[in-house]
């Protein structure tokens, strides 16, 4: 009666019903005939003007072949790829194992196993609202706050090579899943601010997201039941050699964003000041294609008074 | 293509491809329905990622994304009750572990779909929330 064929075609037919309320309820641009409908012309032009530069806007061109140009020569594009393919990589064979780990570890077989995914992702649910959290006070830079996670993310790797005790590899594994759900806040936040124009935005994003799978494809071939044997600690040794390479490619990815990311940060503490007086600030934007050198190539800082 | 056609688009061609892995009996055709969901879902992700960036400043995209990923992992809670729960009305009637683990993968439709929702509204209480708007 519930077999798993019946349980997948009532999943797909309420999937494709859902695609009806997408067809209703989805917004489309800011400046869109159809967004006149709950917002007033007015409204419409200030969330387009309220954007920086670089951001995508609604008439911009369908396609623009040289924002596609202008991407793959922008470094960072392949930067960030290389921090999230390793991000992937790391983080992958935990979240996408967890209920096959725990249940080789003994812990309850299926389907009580299911229940023991709950924890994880609440932790995670809870570690992603204080990051959205530190973001909005922009008490540090984003890029930190990233690498920070990632560090943390480590360390707890460095219990499934340590220990086999059970609790322990749980515990290790609500945690680790916990810090892999939260990276994700600020890492994508970041990325947000060096891409330019809707086709560019579009483009890194799709290639960025497209050539991380590589991760996805190479997670399972690391959680091989070879390894089973050995408390997959092999499988966790890569996983954390994984987690290193997405640490450094993210530190290189702070280096050749550190102007924008300070003129970024700079201009929400702005923001919050100004909002905290009941104003907008509209004083000064943040600069993209003409970047503000607060750095100079040694990472000294500079005088302020030649920065503004 | 407009977001709302785009996202209605890969909604419409995930459930049909879900539905179809109904028909699957063996390994070889869930690799084959496997890669059509890819196929259809693909486009989700960057298309959301870059729909934000029309609506929020780079600054404040903690906010919108915190909630899409959010929304994932409260979706994970969900289904796995529900696969837990279903394990129960199923009688365990020849449910071998593959087919629970595809079936709680593929169930992360549930989740992507609260999602689309929660940006919407998220939105549209951010806009209204703006002051000195009047008209």
């Amino acid at each position: 009666m519930f077999g798993p064929n019946r349980v997948f075609l009532i999943e797909g037919v309420a999937t494709i019903a859902f695609g009806g309320i997408i067809y209703y309820v989805y917004p489309d641009y800011p400046k869109s005939p159809r967004t006149s409908k709950w917002l007033t012309p007015r409204e419409q032009e200030f969330m387009e003007l309220r954007l920086t530069e670089n951001a995508p806007r609604t008439h911009d061109g369908v396609f623009t072949f040289q924002e596609v140009l202008d991407t793959v020569k922008d470094v960072r594009i392949w930067t960030f790829m290389l921090a999230q393919v390793c991000m992937n990589i790391g983080g992958f064979g935990l979240t996408w194992f967890l209920p096959t780990i725990t249940t080789d570890l003994g812990f309850a077989g299926l389907p009580r196993n299911q229940l023991l995914n709950i924890p994880p992702a609440a932790a995670s649910i809870l570690a992603i609202i204080a990051c959205a959290y530190i973001l909005k006070k922009a008490w540090i830079p984003r890029p930190l706050f990233t690498v920070s996670i990632v560090v943390c993310e480590i360390a707890t790797y460095s219990i499934f090579l340590a220990t086999r005790t059970r609790g322990a590899i749980y515990a290790a594994c609500v945690l680790g899943t916990m810090f892999g759900a939260c990276l994700a806040i600020p890492f994508w936040s970041w990325r947000t601010s060096s891409l330019a124009g809707s086709t560019g935005t579009a483009f890194a994003l799709g290639l960025q997201s497209g050539i991380g799978q590589v991760g996805g494809v190479i997670g399972p071939q690391i959680f091989r039941s070879q390894y089973k044997a050995g408390g997959y600690r092999v499988s966790y040794g890569v996983c954390t050699a994984a987690l290193v390479g997405c640490f450094l490619a993210n530190c290189l990815n702070w280096y050749l964003t550190r102007n924008l990311e300070w003129d970024v940060r700079r201009i929400r503490r702005e923001r919050i000041k100004a909002e905290r007086e009941g104003r907008l600030f509209t004083e000064d934007e943040v600069k993209f294609y003409h970047e503000r050198q607060r750095f100079t190539k040694t990472l000294k800082t500079r005088d302020p008074g030649d920065v503004l | 293509m407009t977001p709302r056609v785009f996202q209605t688009r890969i909604c419409v061609l995930w459930g049909i491809v879900l539905a179809c892995h109904a028909a699957v009996t063996n390994k070889e055709g869930l690799y084959a329905a496997r890669f059509f969901l890819g196929l259809a879902e693909a486009g989700l992700f960057p298309a959301i990622m870059t729909h934000l960036c029309n609506w929020y400043r780079s600054d404040e995209m903690g906010k919108p994304i915190a909630w899409l990923f959010g929304v994932f992992n409260l979706a994970g809670v969900l289904g796995s009750l529900l696969v837990y729960g279903i394990s129960f009305l199923d009688g365990k009637q020849g449910l071998s572990s593959w087919q629970w683990y595809v079936f709680s993968t593929t169930s992360s439709v549930h989740r992507r779909g609260c999602s689309l929702t929660a940006n919407r509204l998220l939105t549209r209480g951010r806009v209204r929330s703006k002051q000195g708007l009047s008209h």
